[in-house]
């Protein structure tokens, strides 16, 4: 009986002990967060990283992924990629931490792996309304318009209204030598922001 | 020889000019759009429909899809419906127009058929944030929560730390009676949102 008690009373301390470090690392942790927002309202983002640092445990998708993102603003964009590398490893399906690394990848010029991460989120989502239209940017400024209109078609089949999505069509179209086209596609941009001049040398500047 | 041409070519030339005349100029649509705007950032939108009426084509996707939003603004939910529904004939895999016609749908409160329209945005894209966050809010609403949570799931599972994704979660998870696993969500929650008071009063966040 005695022993049973002892136990009863070493695994009450122990689940208390449990539950309270817990709670008070959720604390430190959220607290941690809610400093270093504060710090990123007022652009000082060495100081909203640094908030984090003693709370740091590297298998946390939620710090690293804030770590990414601080040390993009930060213009950290090695240490950027390298936290969202790892949140992507923690979580392989997030198409957010994607969509946060190509901004790092971009600031280094690695168009390779950006257009590597779009083709990894097209795989999750293949009407990825960004990923598409950036995807056929990149092509298009590599002036490669078959895989430029590949990713568009996806875009603008469903997003038929959309500035972007139909001047892009246009240029395309336009590089190709398919200067008709184009203007249809102009055409269609023009309805949608009736204030752009951007055509005008192809449509006419009465439009 | 010559006057057979010559006579070809006037009635080449007629048929065109006829055929111009029939249809609406190019800069008369795209002129009816831009005072459309104008109108409709002043907040009239009675008369930013009105701007469209002359070249009005049942046949233009990007007419249908300005009326069904304009007249969505205008409170005249039937006929934005209606103006969506021509979209969707017209384009039918524009998740826009989809999109756009679940606006007077929820107005008008027909749940089921704003159901319809998010599934058939997630034939075409079964990863749509939008699709998937709003089916998971409708049936948590509906206290469907076995409904909910394959939506949310994978809400989240692409966006992790979104709050109101982790936020949903977490409410559908408590709801269906795993606290425990809410906890964790509204935990996360809160690291994106340390101000949010949404949990304040549970007894388990205490």
């Amino acid at each position: 009986m005695e022993i049973l008690n002892k136990i009863f009373f070493i695994t009450l301390i122990f689940f208390g002990a449990t539950y309270f470090v817990f709670s008070q690392s959720e604390i430190n942790l959220r607290e941690a967060f809610k400093k270093s927002y504060d710090a990123e309202y007022q652009l000082k983002y060495q100081k909203a990283i640094d908030e984090l640092t003693e709370v740091y445990d590297a298998s946390s998708y939620e710090l690293n992924l804030r770590l990414g993102w601080l040390n993009y603003k930060n213009n950290r964009w090695n240490e950027s990629v390298t936290y969202y590398k790892k949140a992507i490893a923690k979580m392989p399906m997030s198409i957010e931490a994607k969509l946060g690394i190509v901004n790092a990848l971009a600031g280094l010029d690695k168009w390779d792996e950006i257009i590597a991460m779009y083709r990894s989120i097209l795989k999750i989502d293949p009407y990825h309304a960004i990923a598409n239209y950036r995807l056929a940017l990149i092509y298009y400024n590599r002036s490669d318009f078959g895989n430029s209109w590949k990713y568009l078609k996806n875009y603008i089949n469903v997003y038929p209204f959309d500035f972007d999505g139909n001047s892009l069509a246009g240029w395309i179209k336009y590089s190709v030598g398919k200067k008709e086209e184009a203007i249809v596609f102009f055409r269609k941009a023009l309805l949608v922001n009736p204030y752009d001049t951007s055509f005008n040398k192809v449509v006419g500047t009465n439009k | 020889m010559w006057k057979k041409t010559i006579f070809s070519l006037a009635i080449c030339t007629m048929a065109t000019v006829t055929n111009a005349q029939q249809t609406t100029p190019v800069n008369a649509v795209q002129l009816a759009f831009k005072k459309s705007y104008e109108s409709e950032y002043n907040l009239k939108y009675a008369k930013a429909i009105e701007e469209l009426t002359p070249v009005y084509d049942a046949k233009s996707y990007e007419l249908n899809l300005r009326l069904g939003w304009l007249n969505y603004l205008n409170i005249k939910y039937v006929s934005s419906i209606d103006y969506y529904k021509k979209c969707i004939e017209l384009a039918p895999k524009s998740i826009e127009a989809k999109l756009g016609l679940t606006y007077p749908l929820a107005s008008l409160e027909r749940w089921d058929e704003v159901i319809v329209q998010y599934k058939e945005i997630l034939k075409l894209d079964p990863t749509n944030m939008t699709a998937n966050f709003q089916l998971a809010l409708i049936n948590y609403n509906r206290k469907d929560y076995a409904q909910a949570l394959p939506y949310i799931t994978t809400y989240v599972t692409s966006y992790p730390f979104n709050f109101e994704g982790v936020n949903l979660m977490g409410w559908i998870h408590y709801a269906s009676g795993k606290k425990d696993v809410a906890k964790t969500y509204f935990q996360k929650a809160l690291l994106i949102n340390p101000l949010s008071k949404n949990y304040e009063l549970l007894p388990e966040m205490k």
